[in-house]
């Protein structure tokens, strides 16, 4: 790809990414550093955000029994092979659920990143937006079916969160162009 | 204290704080305000259900098996049986990207179920049915956590 195209992709992501807050006067946590957590995965691993630094993140919270997060999960398991060949780290935080349930939903999915355990939904809370959003709704609630990708220094460079049903992002397109704009031209 | 906070300090009392305790109130059951009917007698009993404006529940069954339907359960007590619930046909709705229809409810919609007293049930009782109705709940750009909301039905045991 050309550096001029390359250019013209990045300011589409740009313009994508910017789109869902600016029609409702939104950019939470945008710019901001992502909280650290350690949490257990499915795979009986711990993660740490520490080990994150220096690479390039995508995050999901997903439950299982989410419709929204149905929808996107085949989408969210393909853009992590995709990218994943570029270095990105895709994974699902999982809120609130019992691993057997979270596991059998995991098989079902065919899902191949790392999914870790959010047991009390306190991880997913310290990344929601603050109360004055959706007021009525608990914070891990807020997040469920949300999107972020935080750079190498660790900061949260995209949140997708839901606006409507007609603007849900199944598919993730824009979790993509803004990935693609932001990732190093390979 | 608002009605809100004493309804959960009953709650605590009572023996802990159901996980729902914080939601907003998205589902309202309507009983009937009680069941009349003679030893050996049976009827159909009609709960009402209102999903608050804007919101929808996932419906009974689902056609994903990962989703949680509604449901009602409620327990049966010597000399009165409970028969399984019948649930209402379902909308279908399908979100941008997704492959699949979704089926739920929204509005106002009855469930109902059969209802029998025993022959040799002794008249003149009042017995209060106690269960729950289990639901998920979403609006157009939010899901809420899985709640069962408690149900109670009077049934008296008329004479002959």
């Amino acid at each position: 790809m050309s550096r001029a195209a390359h250019c013209a992709l990045f300011l589409f992501a740009m313009l994508l990414a910017c789109s869902a807050p600016a029609a409702t006067g939104w950019t939470y946590r945008i710019g901001e550093p992502a909280p650290e957590f350690q949490l257990e995965a499915l795979d009986g691993n711990v993660y740490r955000s520490a080990d994150l630094k220096g690479k390039w993140v995508v995050v999901s919270f997903m439950t299982t029994w989410c419709p929204f997060c149905n929808a996107a999960a085949p989408h969210f398991e393909k853009l992590n092979q995709e990218y994943g060949k570029r270095g990105v780290k895709a994974f699902i935080v999982d809120v609130s659920e019992k691993p057997d349930i979270v596991s059998g939903w995991v098989s079902k999915q065919k899902l191949t990143c790392p999914v870790l355990l959010d047991s009390n939904g306190a991880v997913t809370s310290s990344y929601a937006p603050p109360p004055d959003f959706v007021p009525d709704l608990k914070r891990e609630e807020v997040m469920i079916a949300s999107f972020m990708i935080i750079d190498p220094e660790g900061t949260i460079r995209f949140l997708a969160l839901n606006e409507d049903v007609a603007s849900f992002d199944a598919r993730l397109i824009k979790l993509r162009a803004m990935l693609d704009g932001l990732l190093p031209e390979q | 204290m608002s009605w809100r906070l004493a309804a959960l300090a009953v709650l605590s009392a009572l023996g802990g704080l159901p996980a729902s305790a914080f939601a907003i109130d998205v589902v309202r059951v309507l009983p009937p305000s009680g069941v009349e009917l003679q030893p050996g007698a049976s009827t159909r009993v009609v709960l009402q259900v209102v999903v608050k404006l804007g919101y929808h529940v996932q419906a009974n069954p689902v056609e994903n098996p990962s989703l949680i339907p509604i449901t009602l359960k409620i327990d049966g007590a010597k000399d009165i049986s409970v028969g399984e619930p019948l649930y209402p046909t379902a909308k279908r709705l399908r979100l941008p990207g997704d492959d699949q229809d979704l089926v739920v409810y929204d509005g106002s919609f009855a469930i109902a179920f059969p209802l029998e007293v025993a022959r040799d049930a002794t008249a003149g009782q009042t017995v209060t049915l106690k269960g729950g109705l289990r639901y998920q709940a979403c609006d157009d750009s939010h899901c809420l956590f899985p709640v069962t909301l408690p149900v109670a039905l009077a049934v008296t045991v008329r004479e002959r």
